[in-house]
């Protein structure tokens, strides 16, 4: 209505810089950013981290309690703990920032096509999508697997197989959206082609909230590598994984109770740094929240 | 007789470097049955103003003054003493109908339920509702209508028929017209008009047009940067403005012009911001007759009976 | 030779059938000189902000187009290079992303032309009265007159010869209309720029257009020089918008609204003239039949029976 002459229009974009000063100020956020820099150096340097080879047997000091030598004890192969641990953030962190990465970038892909192409590839895709998700998710992991054999690429694959349905949906949801927007009107008046508006206009407006749900689905897919290892579908042995860690620990439960406490440890201190840094995260780069923050 | 009296209203709003003083001693001042315009444009504190009249300033607002409504002070009252002033007393229409008129109630509901305070039968209620909608020149068959199966014109008075329910003594109107059609707006402006006669409601209309002002305020103030600047009658003002900022605005209508014009004018530069109010006059860094002793606060001086500008050099 | 050309255009309403359906515009033609200035009138529901459209190639529409000679795909093509449109909404008609220096250089690398981006942000800034270092600014920290500015810029930079104006003073206090307004009229002497106004204030296109064209439903209802037609009007519509202006003049106060009646829906037209259940001075004729655009005088048309 009015013109408000000085006052700039619209709600301003939270900057990089003022997001992070109010991530560090929120102490699950900060607790957060602290532990997932933790695991990914963990991750990044676990040659040189993990005190010891993770897959060299010492069968005679197997199962062995905590002590100077294993800081974290022995598994039943007499493999240093610590170390396979250490090594197990490289799997986790692995397949999780593969699986959500490629997923994430189909999924932009894919939501872009449907939401700005013709009519006709947008239910086409929808149909395709909406198959893929409503397979179970377990049961299609477990299928797949079973067929193509366990291993870090079908894991990957099987996991962004399902993942990608989720992001089109909600990149599509929101270049439709934009799609009638006045500015997408000027770039098509001016004689831009739907490649460049796809690309250089929409796909910056609508992939913000696909790093914050992606983000999220990292300790998501963290936890389902270490389940599907646990039941041995995901990663064999001898490559340590805390899913197949966590079940040597539930089988040797009786002799090494600390096994399995070990193992579960680094898991759940993972997913939740992930999940407190990822909303933490949403919660500052949405400028319509950053007043309550203060 | 007097039915609204505001005196030395100031309003602030909280704001990020300190308050921000959107009215800043403002004396208003309507009797019964008239209508008076409150013109201004963007940022000049008038849509505080309507607010303050209903006693409905957003929280976090800090006022001072008196709005002094058939002798109640609305600053003084508590919400619940407020509450019953509104819709009796004083009502409001807005510039967007749409969002007036709940969009899940047909017209009907909507009519029967503004009247909840009064004690009367769900008949008694629709029967005024449907004399309401008459008042304003709508067929009964709209009764059965949702807000959005109605064109903007109607929406507009259905609004006004909602806001005439409880015959209030004075009625409010924000940017009633801005938003509808010109041969819409004029049948909305004549029904205001009419409303005078046959109810003896008073009218302030605040607008930033001043053709609304002129097809039906009998007396008019021009708001700026928070401050009444002039007010007289319309034909006073409209003859012969004594503040600079009303002969720009008088002179930047379009439809002023006789001729068609190379070059349309303007006011160059901006209202100043509020957070820091000039100590002088407001709009002396705009001003075309602006002279040295501008830069202190100008006097309030009457030209007439009904007219004064707030101006050192009014008179010269 | 006309730079701009439309015969018989026509927008159905989308999803209606392609003929004998309702539809927004029909038989809609009119045609603009080069550096001339058309004003496009009517209120809500008139079809302007389609036809500009129509015209321009946006959105789909029958009906011959032709451009600086041109018809048909050519003439879109040579539109999207040789005409700019600015839209009611500046702060929403630039890309959120997109940094103003960016923004305003953004037609040369749709079309493929080089140019040194920053130096040419800055050459089309100074055009419009903005400083080079709002450059590096995004949309949403610009004021509502800025952007404004902004997309002016943008318009001018690949030397259009035609200017469409969607509302340019939309939201505008009066104070300030003027900025936009002599802005425009000073590009249109200096380059020799054609523009289409649309706009439901008449006083604005009063003093901006050479010629104006009157919209009613979809109709085209008048057309004319504008200063004979705000003078003297020949349809009665025409003359029910010019006499519904409300004046700040007290003393020209009306004591009845001129023209009653809201806007019908496109989906309900009335037979006949659109016009005729408002007009005051409808015949049995006007339900009837619809008027045909005609000349009545010089350069002047009119679609009345009894004009």
């Amino acid at each position: 209505m009015s013109s408000a002459a000085e006052a700039p229009a619209g709600p301003a974009a939270a900057p990089p810089r003022t997001a992070l000063r109010a991530l560090l100020r929120d102490p699950l956020g900060a607790f957060g950013l602290a532990v997932v820099v933790l695991f990914v150096l963990m991750a990044l340097l676990a040659p040189w981290v993990a005190p010891q080879d993770p897959l060299a047997l010492d069968v005679r000091d197997k199962l062995a309690p905590p002590s100077w030598d294993h800081w974290a004890g022995t598994d039943q192969l007499g493999r240093d703990l610590l170390s396979r641990l250490v090594w197990g953030a490289r799997v986790a962190l692995g397949v999780a920032l593969a699986s959500v990465g490629v997923a994430a970038l189909l999924g932009l892909l894919l939501g872009l096509l449907a939401g700005y192409g013709p009519r006709w590839l947008d239910a086409l895709l929808v149909l395709v999508l909406d198959g893929v998700s409503a397979l179970p998710l377990i049961m299609f992991a477990l299928a797949v697997i079973t067929v193509a054999g366990p291993g870090i690429p079908t894991l990957v694959g099987v996991i962004a197989a399902v993942s990608v349905p989720g992001y089109a949906r909600l990149i599509r949801a929101q270049t439709l959206a934009l799609r009638q927007a006045p500015f997408v009107e000027a770039e098509r008046a001016m004689g831009a082609s739907p490649a460049r508006i796809a690309l250089v206009h929409l796909l910056p407006n609508v992939v913000g909230p696909l790093v914050i749900v992606a983000s999220m689905d990292i300790p998501v897919v963290v936890m389902l590598e270490a389940g599907l290892s646990y039941l041995n579908f995901g990663v064999r042995p001898p490559t340590p994984s805390w899913g197949n860690i966590l079940q040597d620990g539930y089988a040797s439960l009786r002799e090494a109770p600390w096994m399995v406490a070990l193992a579960g440890l680094p898991l759940v201190l993972c997913t939740l740094g992930f999940t407190f840094l990822g909303e933490s995260l949403r919660d500052a780069l949405d400028p319509r929240l950053r007043g309550t923050l203060r | 007789m007097t039915l609204l009296a505001v005196e030395r209203l100031c309003v602030a709003y909280p704001g990020e470097g300190g308050p921000v003083h959107a009215l800043r001693g403002v004396d208003l001042r309507v009797d019964r049955g008239e209508i008076v315009g409150v013109v201004g444009e963007s940022g000049c504190g008038k849509s505080t103003l309507a607010s303050a009249l209903l006693g409905l300033l957003p929280p976090g607002a800090t006022a001072e003054g008196r709005v002094v409504l058939d002798g109640h002070d609305l600053l003084a009252l508590p919400e619940r003493g407020r509450r019953r002033l509104r819709g009796p007393t004083v009502s409001l229409v807005s510039q967007d109908p749409m969002g007036a008129l709940s969009p899940v109630l047909t017209v009907a509901e909507q009519l029967c339920d503004f009247q909840h305070n009064l004690r009367l039968s769900r008949r008694d209620r629709h029967d005024r509702a449907r004399e309401a909608l008459g008042s304003v020149g709508l067929p009964d068959a709209l009764l059965a209508r949702f807000p959005h199966e109605l064109s903007g014109g109607q929406r507009q008075r259905v609004a006004i028929a909602a806001a005439l329910l409880n015959r209030p003594a004075l009625l409010v109107a924000d940017e009633p017209t801005t938003a509808l059609d010109v041969t819409t707006e004029a049948q909305v402006l004549d029904l205001l008009g009419r409303l005078r006669g046959d109810a003896g409601t008073a009218v302030v209309l605040v607008t930033h047009h001043l053709g609304v002002v002129g097809a039906l305020c009998d007396r008019v103030v021009v708001l700026y940067a928070g401050e009444i600047v002039e007010e007289g009658r319309v034909e006073e003002v409209h003859d012969d403005p004594r503040h600079p900022y009303t002969r720009a605005l008088l002179a930047c209508d379009p439809g002023a012009l006789a001729a068609r014009a190379r070059r349309l004018p303007t006011i160059p530069g901006r209202p100043p911001g509020l957070a820091a109010p000039p100590p002088g006059c407001s709009f002396a860094p705009r001003c075309p007759r602006a002279l040295g002793r501008c830069l202190t606060p100008p006097p309030r001086v009457r030209l007439s009976p009904s007219h004064a500008a707030l101006c050192h050099r009014a008179l010269a | 030779m006309s730079l701009l050309e439309a015969e018989g255009v026509h927008v159905g309403l989308p999803g209606a059938r392609r003929r004998g359906g309702p539809d927004i515009l029909s038989g809609v033609s009119l045609s603009l000189a080069p550096a001339e200035a058309l004003g496009l009138v009517g209120e809500s529901g008139s079809g302007k902000t389609t036809l500009a459209r129509a015209l321009l190639g946006l959105v789909p529409a029958q009906g011959r187009v032709a451009f600086e000679g041109r018809a048909g795909a050519g003439a879109t093509a040579a539109l999207r290079r040789r005409a700019a449109i600015l839209f009611q909404d500046p702060v929403a008609s630039l890309s959120p992303r997109l940094s103003v220096g960016r923004a305003v250089t953004e037609p040369f690398v749709i079309h493929g032309l080089s140019v040194d981006r920053p130096a040419k942000a800055a050459e089309l800034l100074d055009r419009v009265g903005l400083p080079a270092a709002l450059a590096a600014r995004y949309p949403h920290e610009l004021s509502g007159g800025q952007a404004r500015r902004v997309c002016v810029a943008r318009a001018l930079a690949l030397s259009p010869a035609l200017l469409v104006a969607d509302e340019p003073t939309a939201g505008l206090d009066v104070s300030v209309q003027g900025e936009v307004l002599n802005l425009l009229a000073t590009l249109r002497e200096e380059a020799g720029l054609a523009l289409l106004v649309i706009s439901h204030n008449l006083a604005v296109v009063r003093h901006l257009a050479d010629r104006v064209a009157v919209l009613y439903l979809g109709r085209l209802v008048e057309e004319g020089p504008a200063e004979a037609v705000f003078a003297d009007p020949l349809h009665p519509y025409t003359r029910g918008l010019l006499a519904s202006e409300p004046s700040p003049d007290p003393r020209r106060r009306r004591t009845q609204a001129p023209v009653t009646g809201e806007i019908p829906s496109l989906l309900s037209r009335p037979s006949g003239c659109p016009f005729h259940p408002r007009c005051p001075r409808a015949v049995a004729r006007c339900r009837a039949e619809a008027p045909a655009l005609r000349p009545l005088a010089p350069g002047r048309r009119a679609a009345c029976h009894l004009a």
